[in-house]
């Protein structure tokens, strides 16, 4: 009788594991898997009431023609400047003067700079990248060359 | 007068064996004057370093007078209105770079004004020159557009524009001073356009009606 209750229990015990072992192996199996390498948007609590932002990745549009060095309506008392500014990638820039027109082409990264000559008073320069897609960008800058004492 | 609080201030947060003994609230309130003044401080070097260097602050806006008040004048350039203030120091000059006076200023002036930029943004004038109107305006026009036929006879190119496919510019490539330059900047001829080719067209003047240009110079891409 004590042998039967002992192997009852013994068996008891070995179903019982072996269906909780076959449950959880099943659960495992169908659970969604979760690629971290590939996270693109990070959604974070903000605010006391657990709202989220989702903030997008930004990606870097391919149409601009931005102007760095100098700025627009800048004076200068030098006759010869550096036009420096970012555009698309290994894009031609043409920039014009009344008096003159130089060409440069932006490296890799669309970085370009490049002297011109200025003529006393005011200069309306005139600046257009183009880009190896034939992508054009404009943009027009006004600079005061003058010796005088400002 | 910086000293004592500073005293205090170490006298107070030194390490000591019994540790019973707790900041009075007068020392504890000296620290704190002492923070807030380093505090400041720092802020003001830090608002000093920030400040934009003289050459940031110059500027020259080239634009119509619009309203002339005491000490005091409206422009308008291309972008926006702007206030420009002058005072006893400024210099006045007409088109030929002759001294004039402030009240030779009329409304419907070009003008080109040269000053420093207050810290409201507001420009206090040192030169106002008096411009020929659009005499500064850059007329240059950039054309990038494909070669769809070149005539040797007539010394002709015509061209396409990207932008616009259904538009046709015509080029005299007889034109005296015309430059013909590959992408890296060497020297080519005209042999060197044939149909199909992609160029950059400078133009010397804005492009009329009669769709022919007249160029300094053509890039050969």
């Amino acid at each position: 009788m004590f042998k039967e209750l002992i192997l009852a229990i013994i068996f008891g015990g070995l179903i019982g594991f072996g269906a909780t072992g076959t449950f959880i192996a099943i659960k495992k199996k169908s659970a969604p898997v979760v690629n971290n390498s590939t996270t693109q948007i990070t959604a974070t609590p903000t605010n006391s009431q657990n709202q989220v932002q989702i903030t997008p990745t930004i990606v870097p549009t391919n149409n601009t023609l931005n102007i760095f060095e100098p700025l627009n309506e800048s004076v200068v008392s030098s006759s010869k400047i550096t036009i420096k500014g970012q555009t698309d990638n290994n894009a031609i820039v043409i920039i014009t003067t009344i008096d003159s027109s130089y060409s440069v082409t932006a490296d890799s990264s669309g970085n370009f700079d490049t002297s011109i000559n200025l003529s006393p008073g005011i200069n309306d320069i005139k600046i257009t990248s183009i880009s190896p897609t034939d992508t054009e960008n404009n943009t027009e800058l006004l600079v005061t060359y003058t010796t005088a004492k400002i | 007068m910086m000293i004592l609080p500073l005293l205090l201030a170490t006298l107070s947060i030194s390490p000591t064996s019994s540790p019973s003994l707790a900041p009075s609230p007068t020392t504890t309130s000296e620290i704190q004057k002492f923070r807030e003044v380093i505090q400041e401080k720092v802020k003001a070097k830090l608002q000093e370093m920030q400040k934009p260097s003289q050459t940031d602050i110059k500027r020259g806006y080239l634009g119509t007078i619009t309203k002339i008040e005491d000490g005091k004048f409206y422009i308008d350039t291309k972008n926006k209105n702007h206030s420009i203030s002058f005072t006893v120091d400024t210099v006045f000059l007409n088109v030929k770079s002759i001294k004039i006076k402030s009240t030779d200023l009329k409304v419907g002036q070009e003008v080109l004004v040269i000053g420093i930029l207050d810290d409201q943004n507001n420009l206090i004038a040192k030169r106002i020159i008096n411009t020929t109107p659009k005499s500064n305006i850059n007329h240059k026009t950039i054309i990038y557009g494909q070669v769809v036929d070149i005539s040797t006879m007539y010394s002709l190119l015509a061209m396409i524009p990207m932008s616009n496919k259904n538009n046709q510019y015509q080029i005299k490539t007889d034109t005296k001073n015309l430059q013909i330059l590959s992408k890296t900047g060497e020297n080519l001829t005209i042999k060197d356009l044939v149909k199909g080719k992609k160029i950059i067209v400078i133009t010397i003047s804005q492009p009329t009606n009669n769709q022919t240009l007249s160029v300094e110079k053509i890039i050969v891409l």
